[in-house]
This record gives structure tokens, sequence and C-alpha cells, in this order.
């Protein structure tokens, strides 16, 4: 999945990873394993590290070159389709 | 109600449109773009495909369904070891295995808002055991979900009764079969999520001499089964982390690298006694789900379901009277298995079995006949393809099959096939030297009419999607010589009129020129490749090897 480097937010990815190497680096006692657990869930929880106009930059960009013909609008393409099956 | 089941951003992505409850089109997204598993991809053309061919578009559409709970895998995997201790050692681990699923999650909530379709995620296993029991014509039974993995679980056994499917044990990540068979195959030099079926091929050349290994690393339990997952983990299997030891090494050795041949005295035993201990846990967990329910049907799909050794012993378990494996079992499948799972939840009503397994695309007479006239081909009008088709394979000939609309999942079922006179055994050799170019010790299969089943098969278990190994008869092993395996099994495709009517007429006229009836058939591809789709496809592998001749929609090409 490296080609999805592409999303994220670097910024976002740099403050996070110190704060995982400061919680996880260490043998962890109980406390510290529910204060990493803390962090995890609230990375896991959002979408921060993900640049989301970079996906929705994306997702537009293949609907609109893939899916045009099935977005909504005029089209007659099920018309065509019945007219092209083997009998 | 209108749902369209989505599969992808991992791999193997594929799409499938569900209208009341009834499958309408579906397709594999590697068909379509032309690139094997499309790792990595979003099923776009495949969505498209399934739009036009129900004439809808996404404002008719009720709702998405998507595959996998990436949030709930995040929450699960994190706390498991060994992954705790690796995301101690490498917590840049940590953050790429967030960020992926952050990303895929992001990506498909920021498609159906675009699109402005309500987005439901499908656990994964539940789509599994959608695609296994929802599918098939029983109303009720047994349900076996096995897989590398899903969200937190690697495997689901559960029972399916009318629209509802209950779960009755699960085994919890990482405690993985899948994850093992894939790791086996990628340590024997095969790639994982693609080699596993040259593996299980190969198994057939060994014997079952390391079960001392094996039983180490999987033993039964009265839930299911655990592993020792550093035993076999590697960089492979878990690629999303870094510096993780080759488990397997300890056992056998130095990785491998790919060779053609690997039957070297050691490679096929491990790859035999691999298929042994899956084989077993699969017997096991059969034996589970009949000790809960005593029912005699039993439905499986998942990644491991495609083993079709292991199916094949499976069937012949004593508590088994019926059993089931859909033809896209694997994680393609899950994009009909998310839509049925959908429409049962939101319903209450149980969706229409799959009568067939041809839902793909199709092309009409004229398509073809423009694209023959487009490359030049030397191609005549055929008023009988079966007729003529089989007179050619009678003549021992070896021929591209193409017809109607595209099967599902990784076998061709008859609509996209090669296909040969398996009574000779000197065929094999001829098809992997002339057109598949297939290493030569994995085996084709065969595909047989319904009303001689028991001539070739002692069983009477219904096989119509090539999903099962089945033990051959004394017939069966004199006329589909080509097309059986060195352990005299045959992953065998029975046919009936109602499911494919051209291609069991093909099978019948060839069985009244030749006395034997049944065709050796393998999938429309050349190594590497995905099958073919369009006829364009199809001409192009036609050109590219030596095939003798392509019967194509109402044509003959010939050389």
């Amino acid at each position: 999945m490296q080609e999805n480097g592409r999303f994220l937010d670097d910024a976002q990815r740099a403050a996070a990873l110190r704060a995982l190497e400061d919680e996880f680096a260490t043998t962890l006692t109980e406390a510290q394993v529910l204060q990493a657990a803390r962090l995890f869930f609230a990375l896991m929880s959002s979408s921060a590290l993900v640049q989301r106009d970079a996906v929705r930059h994306e997702v537009t960009r293949h609907i609109a070159d893939q899916l045009a013909p099935v977005l909504e609008g005029e089209d007659d393409h099920a018309e065509e389709k019945q007219e092209t099956r083997i009998p | 109600m209108i749902i369209l089941g989505i599969a992808g951003l991992f791999h193997d992505a594929a799409a499938a449109l569900v209208r009341d409850g009834e499958l309408i089109a579906y397709v594999e997204e590697e068909r379509l773009i032309r690139q094997k598993h499309a790792h990595g991809k979003f099923p776009y053309q495949a969505i498209r495909f399934c739009l036009q061919q129900a004439g809808l578009r996404f404002h008719d559409l009720d709702a998405l369904a998507f595959y996998y709970d990436c949030s709930r895998s995040l929450v699960c995997d994190w706390k498991v070891e060994p992954f705790f201790s690796h995301f101690q050692r490498h917590p840049r681990d940590l953050l790429g295995y967030i960020e992926n699923l952050q990303m895929i999650r992001s990506y498909v909530e920021m498609f159906a808002k675009t699109v402005g379709v309500r987005l439901e995620v499908v656990d994964h296993h539940d789509c599994h055991l959608a695609t296994a029991f929802l599918c098939s014509p029983f109303e009720k039974a047994n349900i076996l979900s096995l897989d590398a993995r899903g969200e937190a679980v690697t495997a689901v056994l559960a029972k399916g009764e009318g629209a509802q499917i209950t779960h009755l044990a699960e085994v919890p990540m990482p405690h993985s079969l899948g994850m093992l068979y894939s790791a086996v195959t990628h340590f024997l030099g095969f790639p994982f999520l693609d080699g596993e079926g040259s593996v299980m091929g190969l198994a057939s050349y060994g014997e079952d001499r390391f079960a001392d290994v094996f039983d180490h690393i999987v033993t039964p339990t009265p839930d299911g089964f655990v592993t020792q997952p550093r035993e076999y983990w590697s960089q492979a299997t878990v690629s999303w982390l870094s510096q993780v030891p080759n488990g397997l090494s300890r056992f056998f050795g130095q990785p491998r690298t790919y060779r053609r041949n690997p039957i070297n005295g050691t490679d096929e035993h491990i790859a035999a006694s691999l298929q042994a201990v899956t084989e077993r846990i699969g017997v096991h967990l059969f034996d589970l789900l009949f000790a809960q329910t005593g029912w005699h049907d039993f439905c499986l799909a998942g990644g491991v379901g495609l083993n079709a050794k292991m199916n094949g012993e499976l069937a012949a378990h004593p508590a088994v009277q019926r059993l089931y494996v859909p033809p896209a079992a694997n994680d393609p499948g899950c994009a009909i298995g998310a839509a049925f799972a959908l429409y049962a939840r939101e319903t209450g009503k149980r969706p229409s079995p799959l009568p067939h397994a041809y839902f793909g695309p199709e092309w009409s007479n004229q398509d073809i006949k423009a694209a023959l006239e487009e490359t030049g081909v030397s191609y005549a009008a055929c008023s009988d393809v079966t007729t003529r088709g089989a007179e050619l394979l009678a003549d021992g000939n070896i021929l591209g099959w193409f017809q109607g609309r595209m099967e599902m999942g990784p076998r061709a079922l008859g609509n996209r096939s090669i296909l040969a006179n398996p009574g000779d055994a000197a065929m094999k050799d001829r098809v992997n030297n002339r057109v598949k170019h297939r290493e030569d010790w994995r085996p084709f299969g065969p595909s047989v009419v319904v009303e001689q089943r028991e001539r070739y098969f002692p069983t009477s278990i219904s096989a119509p999607f090539m999903t099962m190994a089945l033990p051959t008869t004394p017939a069966g092993r004199r006329d589909l010589s080509a097309a059986m395996h060195v352990d005299a099994t045959a992953r065998a495709q029975v046919v009936t009129h109602e499911a494919n009517p051209r291609y069991h007429a093909l099978i019948t006229e060839f069985g009244k020129l030749t006395g034997i009836h049944g065709v050796l058939n393998t999938s429309f591809n050349l190594k590497g490749d995905p099958i073919v789709n369009t006829p364009h496809d199809a001409i192009a592998m036609f050109q590219r090897t030596a095939l003798d001749h392509l019967v194509i929609g109402d044509f003959l090409v010939s050389r």
C-alpha cells in the first residue's frame, strides 16, 4: 500500500510517530498500556493522518473519468446494453 | 431494495449489484483493468459494469455495502501478540498500519459521499458467510468461513437458517490457517495471494513427512484451533510490518526462490504436510459444526475455501450430505456477500440462491464480428458451434471457447475456457507447451455432464464450480487422464443444461463422438494474466499462442 502515501499528511504523521514512540518504546506497565491505548484509539478514531482533500481529488477524478455514464444525468446505456447481448 | 456490494483497496477488487435480493451483475476488477488480483485498486470499472448491466445510476441505489470494517480491525489488532511487541519495537509500523486503514476507510467514505449513496460496512467474515450460505440452495446449513484474516478473527463457525446467520465459534487473530498457507507458499518461492493453488498441486507429489512441525504450529481446540504465529509469520504475510524474521527458516532452512520444478525431495513434502494439516483442521472444524447442529448440509467460503483438495476431503466427511462452495469463495466474492448480508439484515428476507456462476460481461455476435474484422483474423460464421466445436475437440484440437456472460471466480467454467480432449494423456503437455506455458506438474481439471457424473466420480456431491478435487472411478482415470492429478483426483466441474446450455450441449456432442463425456477445461488466459474478458482479449491470446481454433460466439476462427 506504499502508493497510498500520496494521501497522507506529513506533519500530522511526524507528530503521531513521536507520540507513539514515546508511548510504546518502553516496557509498559498496566497504566502505561492504558495510556498507549488512549493514544491509539484517538488516532484510530480520527482521520487526522489522511489528507482528505487528496482523497477527495482522486476519488472525484476517477468518478469523472470512469463512472460518468452511471452518474445522474442523461444516458441511454441500458438500451445499448440490451442490443449487445448474445441471443 | 438495490445494493451495490464492493470489495477492494486491499487485493482482488470486485463489485456486485443486487436488486431485491437477486444478483444481477458481478465482475472482478482484474478482468476489466487486465491486472491480476488488482492489488490496491478500487473497483471503478466493475462498478460501472454492474450499474450499466442493471440499467441503473447511482441515484437508484439504496446502499453501498463494503466488505471490511477498518475501524474494527484497528481496535482488535494493536493489542494482540505478536503485534503488540512488534509495535513496541517498531512504532513506525504501528503508524503505517493506522495510516493504511485510515486511508482505506476515508477512501470508501469519500466515494460514497461523492456519489451520494448511503454506505454500510459489513464485517469481512459475515460477507464470506453470506457468500457461502445465502448463495447456496440450502434452507439451513452449517457454515464455515476460513480465511487469512478478517477484522478480528480468521475463521468463523456458524449456522444459517432462512435469512439468519448465527456465529457459533470464532478463531481470533493472530491464529490463522490462511496466513500459514500463504507463509509456506511464499517460503517455497511462490507469490502469496496467488501461488497457494500451486502449493496445493505440489502437495500431491509429496508425503506428510513434516507432520511434527505442522502439528506443533497448529493445534485443534474445542473452539477451533490455535497456532504459534511466530513460527510462520514472515515479512511476506504481514507485509506492512518491517523486520519480521521468517519463522519457517527454523524448520526448513533458507526461503526458496521460484523454480519451475520445485520437486526436490523436500519441498513437495513440506507442501504435503501443510496440506495435510489444513485438511485435518478443516475436518476438525466440520466435526465441531456437526456436533453443534446435527445438520448434514455444509457451506464453505473464505480464501482457504478455494483449496479444492481440502474441499474434496470435506465432501467425503461422514457427516456431509451436501457441500456448497461458491465459485468466488475468496475475497472478490465478498462483494456479493456484503450485498446479500445487508439485504438480509435490512429486509429480513433471504436473497435468491445463485442459479449459476455467469454474471459478468457479454458481447453480441455483432460486437464479436466487429472485433474479428478489426484484428484481421480469418474467421467464418458457424451455425452450430456446439457440434462443430465437439468435432474439432474429437479431432485432437485445442480450442479457445468464448461464450456468453463471463463466469465469476478464479476457475473458468465454460464461458472463457481453453478446452481439449481429456482422453489423450499427452494432451496435458500439448496444452502446456503450446498454449498455457504453466509448470507441467500442475493439473488441469475436467468438465463433465451431470448425466455421466457417477461414471467418473464415486460421489453424488454436486460440484458445479470446480471447487472440489474428487476421487475418480476407473472410467474417470481412463477417459479424463489428461485432466487428472497425480493422486488420481480431479478438480471437477459438473455441468447441467440449466446452468450452461451451450457448454452442456458441447460436452454432450463430444460424448456422442468419442464416448468421453467430459472435456479438459482450463482458464482462457496465459500464466500471470487475468482470464480474458473481451473478444479482443480472446483474439489477442489466440494470436499469441498455438491455440488451434477459437470458437467465439457464433464464429469459428482458425489458422
